[in-house]
């Protein structure tokens, strides 16, 4: 007679299972899975990232005190103030990056790196771009991509900037214009500007994209929603 | 402020684990989905299907040790694959297994003893000829300690189908058991 737990039953009989898997052939992914599992992972940050602040909401509800967009306004108000007022640069998060402020400009580097390519292995377009827009310069290197199109009758432009995340680190100027939170799609990232032109910057998981345009906010956003893969 | 940072530093600190702990397992899991699929695209959806579950349900996931992390996503694995199989083969019947006798009364204990004659082999060769959705179910109840609720969750299933698979497992190896007497 032999005396065996229902526990010890269950666990031997999914090792059994699934010892077969250990010597696995390596199997190469599809890019398109590596993109949907980055968003996996990203959806995951966003989701628990919802779930804490909902905890401090609660917590904080005897202050009254609330994360929402005008908190957020008033402090990076506040923020722009203290840097205005001669401080050395300060960090925040904000929109998938990691920003340095200064006094006139901040510098933006891109947190996740995870996986990420180290030249462009795909480039992107704009799927969407107004017709009446043409193209006006096109510089390709291993690390970017940047395209501009200009509107001759207006001589509005716009310029589509691709980079790998490891050699993206630029300076805005954020002096008149502070960075502002945006959504572009099921990606976050940060835009700035004034009526007349717009800039969008955001990480799609693989590449940085920034959108600069002589466009309003909005129209700027849905031409970075546009943005596609080219298929060779 | 200072919460809020971080919250930022251990939503960080999570996802890198949970992106590092599928780097390490990826083809496992994509074995595991092949195996039940046989089509690489379905197979590798299915692993993503996997982690969207666990994304969803990530508190059981982190306070697991990474040994049953692995068995709790490979029995996911094992289950989406099963489930979308079915459903491509247009098997949305009710399945035999989840057809039934009465729900077992009393609750189940992971210390559930067997007295039997039958071998811890033959024990596990048997759970093994059992459904594989009872048998994942089974599991995450008796070793994973998830509840029926979350169970449903995870698998997608109703919380009293949870409850029907978990009993009706239980029953067939407490039956098995109990005959070898």
């Amino acid at each position: 007679m032999n005396e065996i737990t229902l526990d010890e039953i269950v666990i031997a009989a999914h090792d059994a299972e699934f010892s077969q898997y250990d010597n696995v052939p390596e199997h190469v992914f599809s890019r398109k899975h590596n993109r949907a599992m980055k968003r996996i992972f990203k959806a995951y940050e966003k989701q628990t990232a919802f779930l804490r602040n909902d905890i401090i909401h609660r917590k904080s509800a005897v202050s009254h005190f609330r994360w929402n967009r005008k908190t957020v306004i008033v402090m990076l108000m506040v923020i722009f103030l203290a840097v205005l007022s001669g401080c050395a640069a300060i960090i925040y998060y904000l929109g998938g990056f990691k920003t340095d402020v200064y006094t006139d400009n901040t510098q933006l580097f891109p947190i996740d790196l995870t996986g990420c390519p180290q030249s462009i292995e795909e480039v992107y377009y704009l799927s969407e771009l107004p017709s009446d827009f043409e193209l006006l310069e096109e510089s390709i290197s291993d690390i970017s991509v940047y395209t501009a199109y200009i509107n001759i009758a207006t001589g509005q432009t716009i310029t589509f900037y691709q980079s790998i995340k490891t050699a993206f680190a630029p300076h805005y100027n954020t002096e008149k214009n502070p960075l502002e939170e945006i959504s572009i799609g099921e990606s976050i990232g940060i835009g700035f500007g004034g009526k007349k032109r717009y800039t969008v910057t955001w990480d799609n998981g693989d590449y940085i994209l920034e959108i600069s345009a002589d466009l309003p906010k909005l129209e700027t956003i849905n031409l970075a929603k546009s943005t596609k893969v080219l298929e060779n | 402020m200072i919460e809020a940072a971080l919250s930022v530093l251990e939503n960080d600190k999570q996802r890198n684990e949970l992106a590092a702990f599928y780097e390490q397992y990826k083809n496992r899991f994509f074995g595991i989905a092949y195996s039940k699929l046989h089509n690489p695209e379905e197979a590798e959806d299915a692993v993503q299907e996997a982690f969207l579950r666990v994304v969803d349900n990530p508190n059981k996931y982190f306070k697991m040790s990474n040994r049953e992390r692995l068995r709790f996503v490979e029995g996911i694995v094992s289950h989406v694959s099963v489930d979308t199989f079915n459903k491509n083969n247009k098997n949305n019947a009710v399945s035999i297994e989840d057809i039934g006798d009465n729900i077992m009364s009393g609750t189940i204990s992971p210390e559930e003893k067997y007295i039997t004659d039958a071998s811890a082999d033959e024990l596990v060769q048997f759970v093994l000829t059992l459904p594989e959705s009872q048998r994942q179910a089974l599991f995450m109840y008796v070793h994973q300690k998830l509840g029926y609720s979350e169970i449903s969750k995870i698998l997608g299933i109703s919380e009293e189908l949870a409850r029907k698979r978990v009993s009706n497992a239980r029953k067939a190896i407490k039956n098995f058991a109990e005959g070898k007497k």
